[in-house]
């Protein structure tokens, strides 16, 4: 059943990768394109150099010695111009081999459709001919029916394969997003028996952006080309289970032992984390009658790089990702991914007062996986907005985030008591269509050290799949943490979900779900970084 | 379909006039990639039209237009906003899916919006496109199953797809040939009892089109 494609494509993915390389790799033919001169301006190297780097070999260790700027001494945010999008890429890029990215994300299809055949026996992989070929040509697009969890979660995966077919090869963020669209393409296409899913395709492709950038860069981070014997060998080893293509394709190519320069853009000390293990009580209004038992909880906020003290770039220099899981499983996927920055004038006056402030105008790519008992939702978004940081005397520090997005295509359950003019409707897992909102955090924090953290978010879907409706997503939350020592710390946490729908002229339907969450945690978050990991939603 | 590759062969000869002419002159102009770029141009499309509880595709042709501009992230890749528009056309069953002989029964006009990114991955003109937008559309078709006609319009995200190749004409002038489609949503339309659920279009076209650099 499609319902198990997403396991079925997790498991085949290193079989593809090495399909693909190793065909590429016998292929003596194919010469690199030669780089074109950047047209760019050089950006300035002085604060990543000013950033004490770790000698460590753990690429989540705790950075030592980092940075703590006093309010008024952090170095300016360099701007790029925006031609260093495409071209300028900091991480030491294979030549150029776009015939072997194209091919590679066209194999990869053909060895996960085989492999779905051949091993799992999947009917919806096997029965895969020139009819079904021709018949999606003919009857063209659909929005499908597969489950929330696939849709979401597995697809995006699945593209991240396709974009890191292009960055492994040598190519820029921006020259991979087509393999992102030409692999989920060929795939809707001629990879499955059904018709080819509109849903799938954006999700699949922007998801597919996001999720595979990032892996990219971690796989980055966690190699070492200066590494040798055992510790080379497991580094690439778990690079390879972060980046499956660009591992075999290193393995292809003999760099899993071949010692060299480390890429530009590799610098551990820039990771940091916090994980949050607790217990909360739930409940929903109106009232849902389950029990409302304590729960187990974790949640993980982690990222590369902090806006203020890391200039601009290239896309995704900076990210950041959130997960909550719980008994339930997962209950949310947040990343965020800067695309583009550039400093604003400081306006408040807050700098005539004698406080360090600094803004920044951000551009940010985000994807969203959120399963709540008060919705489901999902979907990639576009979001801009202004940053901001303030040094206080003392040590305390005040960020902002104040930003606004465009939801490209998003996903949403509908609500149980749903109004359905069509019987058809009733059976559908969730509804899609393009929505837009905005967002206001705002943290404190001691000595680097976040403190309190307040978070607030709107959205609004408006469904063009079934009965149209419009959905509107309220949420809130605020989280106050005490360091206890070290990078141990203990919080508490309260957080309110709203949903209200309303399809037609039908009256409203609303839900709301609230959580008190007391956490002990652990993190290496020593030193400022942006305002605080994505919202946990809507 | 076969109208469009009919359509296509004159746009594919048309692409080997430009090298001749550079033949005859005997120099190639060399091309600009960089900067400030627009393009306008007009060709001619096919809008095929699904729905959830259709049992058949319809499609209709016509011409349709585009204007592009933008800018320049380096000379392999540029970015802009793109406008394409198919005004009302009439059609009917598309031949491959039902036996049933053509008619008028099917009226569509689509709009798109996209901001849009262009890539060169060759020294060459090949480019390839794409993009994320806003696409409306007007459908007008026999709802499944009655004799009732339903008209739906529907705003919603689409993806804009193409392929295409610059023919330099002068140093910063060029002719450009392109294959796209655009793909978007028009949700449920409803007359009375008369339903037709999950209308989405597919616009593939081919077009020719002057860029200025």
């Amino acid at each position: 059943m499609r319902l198990d494609f997403a396991r079925r494509t997790a498991a085949v993915l290193a079989l593809a990768g090495l399909a693909g390389s190793t065909r590429v790799a016998a292929q003596t033919a194919d010469a690199p394109s030669a780089l074109p001169a950047p047209d760019t301006v050089a950006v300035s190297n002085a604060v990543t150099d000013s950033i004490p780097r770790l000698l460590s070999l753990s690429t989540l260790e705790a950075p030592v010695g980092l940075v703590s700027h006093s309010a008024g001494a952090l170095p300016p945010i360099a701007d790029a111009r925006l031609g260093a999008v495409a071209t300028h890429d900091s991480s030491a890029r294979p030549p150029r081999y776009i015939s072997r990215a194209i091919q590679q994300t066209l194999v990869s299809n053909v060895v996960v459709n085989r492999a779905n055949a051949w091993l799992f026996g999947a009917d919806w992989a096997r029965r895969v001919s020139f009819e079904t070929w021709s018949r999606n040509l003919r009857l063209g697009w659909e929005w499908d029916e597969d489950g929330f969890e696939i849709n979401m979660f597995g697809h995006p995966y699945q593209g991240g394969m396709y974009f890191n077919a292009g960055r492994a090869n040598g190519l820029s963020y921006v020259e991979s997003i087509p393999l992102a669209l030409l692999g989920s393409w060929t795939w809707e296409y001629f990879g499955e028996d059904l018709r080819p899913s509109l849903n799938d395709l954006f999700v699949t492709t922007l998801g597919g952006i996001a999720f595979g950038e990032m892996a990219h860069r971690v796989a980055i981070n966690v190699r070492d080309e200066n590494a040798r014997g055992a510790e080379r060998l497991g580094r690439e080893s778990l690079a390879l289970v972060v980046d499956p293509v660009g591992g075999l394709n290193r393995l292809a190519r003999g760099q899993w032992t071949r010692r060299g320069t480390n890429p530009e853009g590799r610098d551990p000390s820039q990771f940091y984390y916090r994980v949050e293990a607790g217990a909360r009580r739930e409940w929903t209004e109106p009232d849902d009658g389950s029990e409302r038992e304590a729960s187990p909880t974790l949640v993980l906020d982690g990222g590369f790089g902090d806006p203020f003290q890391r200039p601009y770039r290239e896309p995704f220099d900076v990210f950041s990702l959130h997960g909550e899981f719980s008994a339930g499983g997962i209950e949310a996927v947040q990343t965020t991914g800067r695309l583009y920055q550039a400093g604003l004038p400081d306006l408040t006056g807050l700098k005539e007062l004698g406080l360090g402030a600094r803004h920044a105008f951000v551009v940010s790519q985000r994807f969203d996986y959120l399963n709540t008992p008060a919705y489901r939702y999902g979907g990639p978004s576009l979001e801009a907005g202004v940053l901001s940081r303030i040094g206080f005397p003392f040590g305390v520090t005040v960020r902002t985030r104040l930003a606004g997005s465009a939801l490209v295509m998003g996903a949403i359950n509908p609500p149980d008591a749903r109004p359905a003019d069509d019987p058809a409707d009733r059976n559908r897992d969730h509804d899609f269509g393009p929505g837009f909102g905005a967002l206001l955090n705002v943290s404190l924090t001691l000595r680097e050290m976040p403190v309190l953290l307040l978070r607030s978010r709107a959205e609004y879907l408006h469904s063009v799949s079934g009965t149209p409706a419009d959905h509107r997503l309220a949420f809130a939350d605020l989280k106050a943490m005490l360091p206890v020592r070290g990078g141990l710390g203990a919080g508490v946490y309260l957080s309110a979900d709203t949903r209200s729908s309303q399809y037609g002229r039908e009256a409203g339907l609303a839900t709301s779900f609230f959580q008190t969450r007391l956490f002990v945690s652990w993190s290496n978050e020593r030193r400022s970084r942006s305002a605080p990991a994505p919202s946990r939603t809507p | 379909m076969r109208r469009l590759v009919a359509l296509a062969l004159p746009l594919a000869l048309a692409s080997t006039v430009a090298p001749d002419v550079h033949a005859q002159t005997g120099r190639t102009p060399p091309t600009v990639r960089r900067g400030l770029w627009a393009e306008a141009g007009a060709g001619s499309g096919g809008v095929w039209v699904g729905c959830g509880n259709c049992t058949e595709i319809l499609a209709a042709f016509g011409p349709n237009a585009f204007v592009r501009a933008g800018g320049a992230f380096s000379d392999r890749v540029f970015w802009g906003l793109e406008v394409t528009g198919m005004p009302e056309s009439r059609g009917g069953p598309d031949p491959g899916t039902t036996t049933q002989p053509r008619d008028s029964t099917l009226h569509v006009a689509t709009l798109n919006v996209a901001p849009i990114v262009l890539w060169y991955p060759w020294r060459g003109g090949i480019f390839l496109k794409g993009g994320v937008g806003v696409a409306h559309s007007k459908v007008q078709m026999q709802a499944p199953g009655t004799p009732t006609f339903v008209t739906g319009r529907g705003t919603a995200s689409s993806v804009t797809l193409g392929v295409g190749y610059d023919m330099p004409l002068l140093r910063r002038v060029a002719l450009t040939t392109q294959f796209g489609a655009h793909i978007g949503a028009v949700g449920d339309a409803r007359e009375g009892t008369a339903t037709i659920d999950d209308i989405l279009t597919s616009l593939y076209s081919v077009s020719l089109g002057l860029t200025l650099r």
